[in-house]
């Protein structure tokens, strides 16, 4: 029973997610474990199926107005003025940052970086980006690559 | 991508908001249905989506290559999904990452598998269980929400969704197996009422999903 | 909130830094200081691609953007503070500011402002990685982003 306990989020990876030797080792265990193999029949009998169901509920849904909208809020968004967020006000940095500049008003990005796991192994280079901000982060294994979007209010022109 | 979908970007990207729009239209059912999938609500869904659309298309400019758009596209969706539901997260804890033999009883059924497996081509079974499992996501934790949906939906790799969630791999697979088998639970009375032969479980033989 | 910013402004830098030191989280007994490197960059389109020879270790994080054309127009070395900005000063005029908000171990968040934009940055990374910041953004064909290196 340990080794199922073992294998069972295994069961439904994808060819090439797992070692060769885990795949191996895993199916050698289903060939053996009626249980196991009977588990993974019923998650993949409902692969897709979660897809299907959200899709279709999108089907059911007036998309009519949705790309006016979108385009609405593209122009309020390269004609609005600077602006801040709420959560920023409550920032300490940023009283600082606008002691330092007259002309600063904040609104903020936090992208950060989750630190290593509790049992100390390295951490994935993770980012998150919250919703405060409109700046673009792209990731890679050797650093944050950090985008400003057109949403700066400095004056100039959309792309 | 398709053909037309690259030249449709690289126009978007000189500023033709006629092909940005013809982008939306193109991906808006898919966004919203990524969105719908993590926060539940169809309002905050299509509030997110839209929101989604106008963060990419103020970095329309910023990305090289017309599939990193879209690929861009739906990961600003998880993300504002994912943040949009963060105040309502039932535990924040990654409790439960690792199997308990307790959650591997009753596994063994084959509850789901059978009637599918019975009838594979059964489209009018599969859009109810389809539907139905909609709704049951609804009663899965933010977590294991959010992971079925990039996994399902977005069909990201383990290491992808390491990436996306950051969390380790192994606790990947592990939140997606609890998420499964919460959401094998919570289908599991709708199978039975369905008069699958819930005592199939013997059988159930290897490559019996439809 | 504007008027408020607008009442905080002082005459002098020094007395804007004193301020901006009382006002920052209290998240460290000790001012965390952690030596890094610069660099400020100009990005254009065109091909072929280049990139100086001085940047080749920020060549995979920007082989994803949409500018082939990279050149180095300034290289420090300061000391980030924190509860102290250090200013760079940028080819259009403009000023990033940086400062450490706080290090764990090989960990470092560091926050980086414009004043002329607005936008304010904290980013997290570890010793060995860099971050590239965009800055100011296309004019004229030219994008502005700085590299920040701690412990180089």
């Amino acid at each position: 029973m340990s080794e199922c306990r073992h294998y069972a989020p295994m069961l439904t990876s994808r060819p090439g997610e797992l070692p060769a030797a885990d795949a191996q080792a895993m199916e050698r265990h289903l060939d053996a474990c009626v249980e196991c193999r009977a588990l993974r029949a019923t998650f993949l009998a409902t692969e897709g199926l979660l897809a299907e169901g959200l899709l279709a509920k999108a089907a059911e849904r007036d998309f009519a107005p949705f790309t006016d909208a979108v385009m609405a809020r593209v122009t309020r968004r390269h004609s609005r003025p600077g602006r801040l967020y709420d959560w920023v006000s409550h920032h300490r940095v940023r009283a600082a940052i606008s002691a330092l500049a007259p002309a600063f008003a904040a609104a903020a990005l936090v992208v950060y970086f989750q630190g290593p796991t509790p049992d100390n192994s390295p951490a994935p280079h993770v980012f998150e980006m919250t919703s405060e901000g409109v700046t673009t982060v792209l990731k890679t294994d050797q650093g944050p690559v950090v985008l400003m979007g057109d949403d700066d209010d400095d004056g100039d022109e959309g792309t | 991508m398709e053909a037309d979908d690259l030249s449709l970007v690289r126009r978007a990207r000189t500023g033709d908001d006629g092909a940005f729009q013809a982008l939306v239209v193109r991906y808006q059912r898919k966004v919203y249905a990524v969105a719908l999938g993590i926060v539940r609500d169809t309002d905050t869904a299509w509030d997110v989506s839209q929101e989604a659309f106008v963060r990419a298309h103020s970095h329309l400019a910023g990305l090289e290559g017309e599939e990193a758009f879209v690929k861009w596209l739906f990961r600003i969706t998880s993300h504002l999904a994912i943040d949009a539901v963060r105040r309502e997260r039932r535990s924040l804890k990654d409790a439960m990452e690792d199997v308990a033999e307790a959650d591997l009883v009753g596994g063994g059924e084959g509850i789901l598998s059978t009637p599918l497996g019975l009838d594979p081509s059964d489209n009018l079974l599969r859009r109810e269980l389809a539907s139905r499992m909609t709704e049951a996501l609804g009663q899965l934790p933010e977590i294991h929400r959010e992971i079925l949906v990039l996994r399902e939906l977005e069909g990201l790799t383990y290491e992808e969704l390491a990436a996306r969630l950051g969390i380790q791999k192994g606790t990947v697979m592990s939140r997606l197996f609890h998420a499964r088998k919460k959401m094998q639970v919570l289908l599991a009375d709708y199978a039975g009422l369905r008069g699958g032969d819930v005592g199939g479980q013997d059988r159930v033989e290897e490559g019996s999903e439809s | 909130m504007m008027e408020l910013q607008q009442r905080r402004v002082l005459p002098t830098l020094i007395l804007s830094m004193a301020l901006a030191a009382a006002a920052l989280l209290p998240s460290a007994a000790r001012a965390e200081a952690v030596p890094t490197r610069v660099r400020v960059l100009k990005a254009t389109r065109g091909t072929p691609g280049k990139l100086d020879p001085r940047l080749e270790d920020v060549k995979k994080q920007v082989s994803a953007l949409a500018w082939q054309q990279w050149t180095l127009v300034s290289d420090q070395t300061p000391t980030l503070q924190q509860g102290t900005s250090t200013f760079i000063d940028l080819p259009d005029g403009g000023q990033a500011a940086l400062s450490i908000v706080e290090t764990r171990g090989n960990l470092v968040t560091i926050e980086v402002a414009m004043a002329q934009k607005n936008t304010q940055s904290h980013v997290t990374i570890e010793k060995g990685q860099r971050i590239v910041h965009q800055v100011a953004k296309e004019k004229d064909g030219v994008a502005l982003f700085i590299v920040v290196t701690p412990w180089p």
